[in-house]
């Protein structure tokens, strides 16, 4: 049997503390701020990126397996559910055609500007890797500053509203989640039009903070971005409010139980405050 | 019967290329996960595995610099807090020292090698979050990567076993 290699033990040791103490400054020099995304950082990202989708596809597969059984499980009750609702959103259809109709009459008449400003165009991207992790919820998308993604664009899933693009590299682009602990979205009831802000706290419903007009949110209101802070566009879906145990107020996101795959990133310019615009316009495609 | 190793510095830097290569490859992996149950399991313990079967006979101060450069670059590749891995992976590889074993670990030895590994790392992972963010994780999500990452560790093993096979049957390979 071969004995154990004590010959630089001493030496070893040292690195190791070394190492322990290098990392430890690290993790204090971040204390507080907010992760602003480094070079290195993105040339990281950049180098995951193609690894990741590689190393998706066989997950993806299993995803989807696992999806399928769960889906033939329930399939009669489904096709039954989802007759009812067809039958229900024919006659909503109908109403809604005439009160489209009666709304733009009005507008015509008011002159009023009601553009939500969500961009037609939307670029498809794929989930690469999804981390649901202790601290950190994000998204690591297939697409970057090549495909006319940009920093701080909405991402949705086929349900909602689900982070914005905090950073972006030629072929990547990293989102935050809405649940992450560091998102913070302008939001509103469609219902009442009340506005505050929708805080993610790494639970798998933020809460919302900031509420103006208490008394103006229900339980149940549809959320939507409100647009209020110029970094998204008004009327993205986000979800419905909800009440925590401690009777607080938060959102169960549409986008919240499903697993993402296939994601839509809208590039949506953010509205610049003057003289902004000269520093911002660097990071446009 | 016990001997010293005589072998030079050259001979045992293979190894820790190799494994630290392993590692940063595990570190890539560790941004993604798998969606089942309803869940999301995360594969951020996987390195860890690559940090328990690593080989004695590789070269202790390589060995640490491909650590900590792995753990930078998990830190880095997942948006993380920038340095945590690297102290996770320097704390585990430094109280493990391979290069001061002298025989590999039993079954047994692993499991109780494995669960306080997470066990470390978890501590670890909450106290530094906890130091940067103010709160603390969620331990749900600690708790499905752990299982995900202890579902993968006879897989590990196992290509850890052809692996040091096709390089040389080597029984310091071993872990």
């Amino acid at each position: 049997m071969r004995g154990p290699d004590r010959s630089n033990s001493g030496l070893t040791l040292i690195a190791i503390l070394s190492a322990v103490f290098v990392s430890i400054v690290l993790i204090v020099f971040q204390r507080g701020d907010a992760r602003d995304p480094s070079g290195i950082q993105i040339a990281a990202q950049e180098t995951i990126a193609p690894l990741a989708q590689f190393i998706a596809v066989p997950i993806r597969s299993a995803e989807d397996v696992s999806a399928s059984l769960g889906e033939r499980a329930s399939a009669v009750e489904d096709n039954l559910a989802l007759r009812e609702e067809i039958a229900m959103l024919r006659e909503r259809q109908a109403k809604y055609d005439n009160l489209a109709h009666k709304v733009a009459r009005y507008e015509a008449i008011l002159g009023v500007d009601t553009d939500t400003a969500i961009p037609l165009k939307k670029i498809a991207a794929r989930a690469i890797g999804e981390k649901d992790g202790p601290f950190v919820r994000s998204l690591l998308l297939n697409v970057g500053k090549g495909d006319g993604v940009m920093t701080g664009n909405p991402v949705l899933s086929t349900q909602g509203l689900v982070g914005h693009v905090i950073n972006v590299g030629p072929r990547s682009a990293r989102v935050l989640r809405l649940t992450d602990l560091n998102s913070r979205i302008a939001v509103a009831s469609a219902r009442s039009g009340a506005t505050a802000i929708l805080a993610g706290d790494n639970q798998d419903q933020p809460m919302l903070a900031f509420i103006s007009q208490p008394e103006n949110w229900r339980l149940g209101d549809r959320v939507i971005s409100s647009g209020d802070d110029g970094s998204l566009p008004r009327g993205l879906e986000v979800g419905v409010v909800v009440y925590d145990e401690a009777g607080g107020l938060r959102v169960d996101l549409s986008s919240g139980d499903e697993a993402l795959d296939w994601v839509w990133v809208s590039p949506y310019r953010r509205v610049e405050a003057p003289g902004d615009s000269e520093t911002s316009s660097e990071d446009m495609p | 019967m016990t001997f010293y190793d005589m072998r030079g510095p050259s001979q045992k830097i293979l190894p820790a290329i190799v494994a630290g290569l392993a590692l940063t490859l595990a570190g890539a992996v560790s941004i993604g996960g798998v969606n089942m149950f309803g869940a999301n399991f995360g594969f951020e313990f996987l390195p860890l595995i690559v940090l328990v079967i690593w080989p004695r006979d590789a070269h202790p101060i390589v060995s640490l610099i491909f650590v900590f450069a792995a753990g930078l670059f998990t830190d880095w590749g997942t948006g993380g807090i920038i340095g945590q891995w690297a102290m996770v992976f320097s704390i585990i590889w430094g109280f493990f020292r391979p290069e001061l074993r002298s025989s590999p670990f039993s079954p047994i030895s692993m499991i109780f090698v494995w669960l306080s590994v997470c066990l470390a790392s978890s501590i670890v992972i909450s106290l530094s979050g906890w130091f940067v963010f103010g709160i603390m994780p969620d331990f749900m999500a600690l708790a499905r990567q752990i299982l995900l990452a202890t579902l993968l560790l006879p897989i590990a093993l196992l290509l850890r076993h052809v692996v040091s096979r096709r390089i040389g049957e080597n029984e310091a390979w071993r872990t």
